[in-house]
């Protein structure tokens, strides 16, 4: 190394260090900068990297969660989508059996329906290759030597390019994941690796969700017949019974079944024989159901049917009859005939009376007398029916003086003008404080009241509480009405007419804001209505058809009085999302506009119904979306807001209004 | 004035980690070309530095107090003032070595606006650790741009000299007011940057 003083004295010295300086200078410039780009570029890899594993896991939790979902198949094809940057995916699940792949899942979900349910491995070599070689595949209808197919397929669902992925699970192919770019973007060695990786752990996660249904599936069903066991039909039982809301308690019937003398069978044709015996007989029993029945195998030689939404005891034991004849003929078990023959317990309850295990119980305990009585009978259980004429007198008791003692509750649930959300009116639906049973529906008092003649005092005061009640809210809403419904026993009885100028003097509220209303089976079943109608009707007030058109056609009666207001049957708002529910619903709105009525659809639970019941032509609605029945207090807070004219929802939006 | 300086959380604790190589590897350019090469090891000679930086590595924040101190003395200068004359030195170095963060913009302010969210994260991608303040974005009613700036640095004048820099490489006047500065004992600094 040169000495200071040696290069101070030789200036080419000098200017050759600077040179060497300069030069280490650039270098370590250059090394740094070498060294800033690797570390930028390890920044990406991480981070890249990071983002991929992110993608797995993310898919991982949320399919964890899923594992009981429909929408599986397509929670997994946006995953893998959106981990590769890919427009659409599609999952396959291979169905080996039938040699082909069914559709198992499609992002997005909306293009789903573009594609068929399952697709013949015979019309898609491709697909079939990447099943059987495990490799993946790239369809690029650029090329010619593409797959024929797979590129029709791919033009058909608007897309440039396609990458087939086979779908591993524990070591075995169980179908293919299919990524399709509408742009002709391709995919790099490192998306496919993420894609397969995705893919494979997708189809772990698919055949768990396999397995855990087969698992549950074997849970709840018997191995020999296939059919539910105990356990589900312990739970349909108990959902068919908790599914009882007022005003319609539904009738839910049990039928026990028990072969007569099979432990004989067993014994002479071996239990292999018998096991064919209990088959066939399942596959009898099923045969004389109604589709939303349960049949179940309980054990044995015990079968069990439940039957929901009994139209009346009645049904259910016609059903026992039936399956007591079935067995007239022979069975075909093993091909060979056999005659066999069952006993058979029926139980009938609702929700009131009734819990599943006594529907066992009693069922159980009806088969026995039926046994005992002979075999190939059928017994009923009597002590239910009892039961409910116990519960019936004792209502009767208790309804007298409900009235006097307080015990009357009104509900008012608001009828909308569904263009704006404005209420029009509330209809009063009575119910019973009962000092034991709680809270009652009409349904559970109404009918004895109407035998007793308890409903003539019950219908004054609810005409006197609602008009009552209307003369306040009017100070909030000038032109709202209410609504009371008349009993057929109200109109045989003229005192209403004295009763209703009486309320209407009293209140001084507008006789055309009270509508009272009554089904189209009083009119028909009582024509002597007709004079007390007229007579109504003279005072001002205005009348209306609850439930119409589930009742007889009267149309004649829609001409005959000046009926003000139809109220069209829930059953035509359920059916307005099909076509015909749709034109029918449309004709009965027409009809009643060309008489100059108001409608009002019934029973709307969802902002779609509204929408196309307003387009069916009605231009009032009620039901669950806007509000269920409340107490006064609940409705008045509706009100107020409302007659400010702030809060008007119109129909269309997805929020209804009050107390869900 | 919507600026919030204080920070709820973002502002970092600076002071804590030390400073990047490339501070120092720029503060040499400019003091080389300004002032000579000898000026240089005349300062890394007062400070008593051995002045081996590289950008790879990072170095006591006190090294360049120290050699700021030095350098005002030297030519006769507050510490601000040079630091000051640092940033607006430093800023066209930058933009020739890393002109994709200037180029997309028209103005100092839209390039401004990407300091937090753009500029300073890939910075933190090429020098792992790198401890880049956080400027709390606002605006007076008059519409000049609001930086809060609250490092323990105090590194408020190099940001100003930064500033001058960015608008000199838009060609756009500007001028900055600090109403309140750690520098003068305030919790935190802001600049009002007045452009146009």
């Amino acid at each position: 190394m040169a000495s200071r003083d040696t290069a101070v004295d030789r200036p080419t010295d000098v200017a050759r260090l600077k040179r060497r300086l300069e030069r280490e200078r650039l270098a370590r410039r250059e090394a740094e900068a070498i060294a800033e780009r690797t570390t930028r570029g390890l920044y990406e890899e991480v981070a890249a990297r990071t983002r991929e594993l992110e993608s797995i896991i993310a898919m991982g939790r949320e399919l964890a969660k899923a594992l009981d979902d429909h929408g599986f198949g397509d929670l997994i094809a946006r995953h893998i989508a959106r981990a590769v940057g890919f427009d659409e995916c599609g999952i396959f699940a291979w169905v080996k059996a039938d040699d082909t792949v069914v559709t198992a899942g499609y992002h997005p979900a909306s293009r789903r329906s573009a594609l068929d349910a399952a697709f013949r491995l015979d019309d898609y070599p491709e697909t079939r290759r990447v099943l059987m070689s495990g490799a993946h595949s790239i369809t690029d209808p650029a090329d010619p030597a593409a797959d024929q197919s797979e590129v029709t397929f791919l033009r058909g669902m608007g897309g440039k390019l396609m990458v087939q992925l086979p779908m591993v699970a524990g070591g075995r192919t169980i179908g293919t994941v299919e990524l399709i770019s509408l742009s002709g973007m391709g995919l790099d060695e490192r998306q496919i690796d993420l894609a397969q990786t995705m893919a494979n752990e997708a189809g772990v996660m698919l055949e768990n969700a396999r397995l855990y249904a087969q698992v549950r599936h074997q849970a709840f069903h018997d191995h020999l017949t296939g059919l539910p066991n105990r356990a589900l039909l312990g739970d349909r039982m108990e959902h068919a019974l908790a599914r009882g809301r007022a005003p319609n308690l539904p009738l839910v019937g049990l039928v026990f079944v028990d072969v007569d003398d099979f432990k004989v069978i067993n014994d002479t044709y071996g239990h292999e024989f018998g096991d064919q015996v209990l088959i066939a007989l399942g596959e009898r029993l099923q045969h004389l159901v109604r589709t939303g029945d349960t049949v179940a195998r309980l054990s044995g030689d015990e079968f069990a049917i439940l039957l929901e939404d009994l139209e009346s005891p009645e049904d259910a034991h016609q059903t026992a009859v039936r399956v007591v004849r079935a067995f007239h003929r022979p069975l075909e078990a093993a091909g060979r005939e056999i005659l066999v023959s069952v006993s058979v317990g029926v139980d009938v309850g609702n929700t009131l009376s009734t819990t599943a295990d006594d529907l066992v119980r009693n069922a159980d305990f009806a088969m026995y007398m039926a046994k005992a009585s002979g075999k190939s009978q059928h017994e009923i259980y009597q002590a239910s029916a009892r039961a409910a004429a116990d519960d019936g007198a004792r209502i009767r008791a208790d309804l007298r003086g409900a009235v006097e003692r307080g015990e009357m509750r009104l509900h008012y649930q608001p009828i909308i003008e569904l263009g704006s959300g404005r209420i029009r009116s509330f209809e009063a639906l009575v119910r019973w404080q009962h000092p034991d049973r709680g809270l009652l529906p009409p349904a559970a008092f109404v009918q004895i009241a109407e035998e007793t003649g308890a409903i003539i005092g019950i219908g004054d005061w609810v005409l006197e509480t609602a008009c009552g009640q209307l003369r306040e809210w009017q100070r909030l809403q000038g032109d709202l009405a209410v609504t009371v419904n008349l009993s057929g026993s109200q109109l045989q009885d003229g005192h209403v007419i004295e009763h209703v100028a009486g309320i209407l003097e009293q209140t001084g509220i507008d006789p055309r804001s009270l509508v009272l209303e009554m089904t189209e089976t009083i009119l028909v079943e009582d024509p002597g209505s007709e004079n007390v109608l007229r007579e109504l009707q003279a005072l001002g007030v205005r009348l209306a058809i609850d439930d119409f058109g589930t009742g007889y056609a009267s149309i004649s009666y829609l001409r005959r009085f000046a009926v003000d207001v139809l109220k069209i049957d829930r059953e035509f708002t359920d059916a307005v999302e099909t076509p015909q529910g749709s034109a029918l619903l449309s004709g009965i709105a027409h009809l009643g506009r060309s008489l100059g009525l108001e409608l009002v659809a019934e029973g709307i639970e969802r902002p779609e119904q509204a929408e196309l019941v307003r387009l069916a032509g009605c231009d009032l609605g009620q039901g669950f979306l806007f509000a269920r029945p409340m107490e006064a207090e609940a409705a008045t807070a509706l009100l107020g807001p409302l007659a400010k004219g702030g809060m008007a929802r119109p129909v269309g939006g997805s929020r209804g209004i009050g107390p869900r | 004035m919507r600026a919030c300086i204080t920070g709820k959380g973002r502002t970092r604790t600076a002071g804590s980690r030390p400073l990047k190589g490339v501070v120092f590897d720029l503060l040499e350019r400019a003091i080389a070309r300004d002032h000579g090469e000898d000026a240089w090891d005349d300062l890394l000679e007062k400070a008593g530095l051995v002045g081996a930086y590289t950008t790879l590595g990072s170095y006591p924040d006190d090294h360049l107090s120290r050699l700021v101190t030095h350098a005002g003395e030297a030519f006769g200068m507050s510490s601000e003032d040079v630091i000051r004359w640092f940033g607006r030195e430093a800023l066209p170095m930058l933009a020739a070595s890393y002109p994709e963060f200037f180029t997309p913009h028209a103005t100092t302010r839209a390039f401004l606006l990407t300091l937090n969210d753009i500029i300073h994260p890939e910075v933190r991608k090429v020098y792992p650790g790198a401890d880049v303040p956080w400027f709390e974005m606002g605006e007076t009613a008059d519409g000049d741009l609001v930086m809060g700036y609250g490092s323990k640095r105090r590194l408020c004048s190099f940001a100003e000299g930064l500033i001058q820099g960015a608008a000199a490489h838009y060609a756009e006047p500007v001028t900055i007011r600090q109403p309140i500065c750690m520098l003068r004992g305030d919790p935190a600094c802001t600049l009002v940057v007045h452009l146009g």
